[in-house]
């Protein structure tokens, strides 16, 4: 659905978009329900929603990527007759279209935008298909009330492999993110083509691995990468929790 | 483990100008040239600045900065030939010691 508007009153609409130069001003501002918040500097001209890149932009063109899935989803018309998916908004800067963040203010509060794929116990079934692990005899996940643990008991072959049972279209997402707490050895955050264990260096195709010990946030660079990939955590000697896993 | 080098915005390359940094790394065991050059490799306490201006920290990451289904085509057809090769070496191999 392609949605297009340069401004202008008077309305059937159940939303409106505003920029804000900061995400300080952003988050003072208090404003009503379904307001989309763009931080940017370059003077927005105009907005669309569209699930395609638009042909033909005019510099400041704010483009809301929509999908069918959105942390956000809202209707866009006064007679809930549109539920749109916001998933990404891009802003048409010089001669390209550049990543801008957008956040909507939804039952009093601003939510970013995200695709959550684990979200404190609930495994998002609906995108993911639910999560299930590879563990060597030496390793345990858990699938707890609301994280994820992985163990071990020192034994042999002591890895533990989280993963989602779909793959997951990462098409439009340019970041994977996790929240985890480590409390050992090196864990990765990963996509892969094919999930067999510990070593998928055949099947892997991005991952980036925690620093250190404590509670983080991996943050996974997938801007160049398109199509359906399995997302996991895995780790040799594993002793750590996952929070909360999304894309945005 | 393979060897590659990476520059100073940290991707990947199979031979050094004399300006990268050697690294061994597993996850490039068996690639082509072109899956590899394909890549970035941060290592762990750097910090990359994308394109965008997102920016990332922390351990070490490996993440492809060309589109991932070139370089995955282009590993497909490196293991294509490799395994053509292989077939091929098999069979004049065999060939020989019947005669």
């Amino acid at each position: 659905m392609i949605f297009n508007m340069t401004g202008g009153g008077g309305n059937p609409l159940n939303f409106q978009v505003k920029t804000y130069p900061s995400e300080t001003e952003l988050k003072a501002d208090n404003p009503k329900e379904n307001t989309i918040g763009v931080i940017t500097t370059t003077t927005m001209t105009s907005w669309v929603f569209s699930a395609t890149e638009p042909k033909e932009p005019e510099v400041g063109m704010v483009w809301f990527n929509t999908g069918n899935l959105s942390n956000v989803e809202f209707n866009a018309l006064k007679k809930n007759t549109l539920q749109v998916y916001p998933i990404k908004a891009k802003q048409y800067v010089g001669d390209k279209f550049v990543d801008v963040t957008s956040m909507t203010s939804q039952g009093g509060e601003w939510h970013s935008w995200r695709v959550y794929l684990y979200k404190a116990g609930d495994q998002c079934n609906d995108i993911t298909g639910g999560w299930t692990a590879i563990d060597g005899p030496g390793g345990t996940t858990n699938f707890n009330a609301t994280y994820i643990n992985c163990v071990t008991d020192g034994s042999n072959d002591r890895y533990a492999t989280p993963y989602t049972k779909n793959k997951v279209n990462v098409t439009n997402y340019s970041k994977l993110i996790a929240e985890i707490l480590e409390r050992d050895a090196e864990t990765n955050l990963f996509l892969a083509s094919a999930v067999t264990g510990y070593n998928m260096y055949g099947s892997m195709v991005a991952t980036i691995e925690a620093s250190d010990k404590g509670s983080q946030t991996l943050e996974l660079d997938i801007a160049s990468i398109t199509g359906e990939y399995h997302i996991g955590l895995t780790a040799y000697t594993p002793d750590f929790d996952v929070m909360n896993v999304w894309m945005e | 483990m393979k060897t590659v080098y990476i520059d100073s915005v940290f991707k990947c390359h199979t031979s050094n100008d004399g300006t990268m940094i050697a690294v061994e790394e597993e996850f490039f065991n068996n690639k082509c040239d072109i899956f590899i050059e394909g890549f970035r490799l941060k290592p762990e306490g750097e910090t990359l600045v994308r394109e965008d201006g997102a920016v990332f920290s922390g351990g070490k990451m490996i993440t492809p900065w060309k589109s991932i289904s070139e370089l995955e085509d282009a590993q497909r057809e490196y293991e294509r030939q490799k395994l053509a090769d292989a077939e091929n070496a098999l069979a004049i191999l065999l060939g020989g010691e019947s005669e």
